[in-house]
């Protein structure tokens, strides 16, 4: 398992949920992770709550200029913004044609003095292509299954797929090799084998969905009702191959369904719990144990 | 459109480059160094601190943890952060996945080549006190760096 937190954020960025989880299958060690305290959680929730919707005010210039482009309906638009807009802040125009020039050449002054790793004498857009290739990785292989249009590989889609079993005891999927995890599981108010079968649409839109770094990977999930759910997944597993992928819209999806899923748990051991207040931290031995068993079901 | 912007920040919390693309089927479009993208710069800057905290908290071990993407739904960004305290940014579209190389390659041999390697150009861009808390203005405007990081970046604008 290499699930190491959920975190649950409410709307206002204070954190109402936190959980570690331990590996049973490795021997137990001390973990870094938990040197944080309480504290420091609550802090890092507020954190990301603010960095999240500073995330959202991000947004390029060619970003907003392709959404007005195609709400008008026409590209003209977004051409004559872009030529006002150069012409009002400083062009680099003429830099970049004359480099441009340049480098399809192969002998201009650039082309010379940059040194490429691999065959000399390549221009710059050579290199450029060269190091393309070497960590190419295309969002085709990703979505082999779904039909994506032009814009869908731009930016992931808002529909989010459904992936069969996520989370979910079931004996389609290899179970890691844990036996009281295939024991059918309670589902609370929800019937069938699985919470939802359809693919379904994210709420969200524009904010932080996914972030990686050397040792972990971190997946939001957003509600409408502005509830975060956050998964920290550990990126080195002994002995899981697929643990090392850097397959960024893979893992959104994946990490969406599961978030989902505990969303689906929320709402049915935390709102329906009548000691519950909103918006306070929630303690409720039910929906942890229904959390502990979903998350060992997981076989990231 | 495959690659959106990118940034460099020095160690004082200054942008020191900006280069915004605007249209994909040119890769000339854009601003450069503009004063427009200092909010941006700012927020883009607060952003990937904030983030970078977090990292380095949650980090296991002595192995120090660095930032490498963050994904919105809109956008992905990709971080490569020097010992000297120098952040390249890369905001990208979600063709393309990992663009560390690229970045590599941009602070080895057109940051390091261009800038470090210059007697010309300077070694700290905050030159006095004044300047090293964020508030500076100064910028690269080396005419050999431009053109080789535009030279190198433009077949990734209209990919």
């Amino acid at each position: 398992m290499a699930l190491d937190s959920i975190l649950i954020i409410n709307k206002s960025g204070g954190l109402i949920y936190h959980r570690n989880f331990e590996d049973p299958r490795q021997p137990a060690k001390e973990s870094d992770i938990s040197k944080m305290n309480s504290n420091d959680y609550l802090i890092l929730a507020s954190t990301l709550h603010g960095v999240f919707a500073i995330a959202t005010q991000l947004t390029p210039t060619a970003v907003q200029l392709k959404a007005n482009s195609s709400a008008s309906g026409s590209d003209a638009s977004a051409r004559e913004m872009d030529s006002v807009k150069s012409e009002e802040y400083s062009t680099v125009s003429s830099i970049s044609n004359s480099s441009i020039a340049s480098a399809t050449g192969g002998a201009g002054g650039v082309s010379n003095t940059a040194k490429v790793p691999g065959p000399g004498a390549l221009g710059p857009n050579k290199a450029a292509a060269n190091i393309l290739n070497q960590g190419h990785r295309h969002l085709g292989s990703v979505s082999s299954g779904k039909k994506d249009g032009n814009n869908g590989r731009a930016q992931i889609s808002n529909l989010t797929p459904y992936i069969p079993y996520v989370g979910m005891p079931h004996n389609n999927i290899a179970s890691g090799g844990n036996s009281s995890a295939n024991s059918p599981m309670d589902m609370g108010s929800f019937k069938g084998d699985d919470f939802f079968k359809e693919p379904f649409v994210s709420w969200n839109t524009s904010g932080i969905r996914h972030m990686s770094t050397d040792q972990f990977t971190m997946f939001i999930y957003q509600t409408m009702t502005g509830l975060k759910f956050v998964a920290i997944k550990n990126n080195q597993v002994v002995g899981s191959p697929s643990s090392n992928t850097t397959d960024i819209v893979g893992g959104i999806h994946l990490a969406d369904n599961l978030l989902r899923k505990v969303y689906c748990l929320y709402s049915d051991y935390v709102m329906k719990d009548p000691f519950y207040s909103l918006e306070m931290p929630i303690k409720s031995t039910t929906f942890d144990e229904k959390l502990q068993q979903m998350i060992q079901n997981m076989n990231w | 459109m495959g690659i959106h912007s990118f940034w460099i920040f020095d160690r004082h919390c200054n942008c020191i480059y900006d280069r915004e693309w605007t249209l994909l089927s040119n890769s000339g479009s854009g601003t450069i160094n503009s004063k427009q993208n200092d909010e941006t710069a700012k927020l883009l800057y607060g952003m990937v601190y904030s983030l970078r905290t977090i990292t380095q908290k949650l980090s296991h071990g002595s192995m120090k943890n660095e930032i490498r993407t963050i994904a919105t739904g809109k956008y992905l960004v990709h971080i490569f952060c020097t010992a000297s305290g120098l952040w390249f940014i890369l905001l990208s579209d979600f063709r393309q996945q990992s663009y560390s190389q690229v970045l590599h390659y941009i602070y080895g041999h057109i940051y390091v080549k261009y800038v470090a390697n210059n007697l010309l150009s300077p070694i700290d861009f905050a030159e006095n006190k004044n300047e090293t808390r964020g508030q500076g203005f100064r910028k690269i405007t080396n005419r050999n760096f431009i053109k080789s990081l535009e030279a190198f970046l433009a077949p990734m604008v209209a990919k």
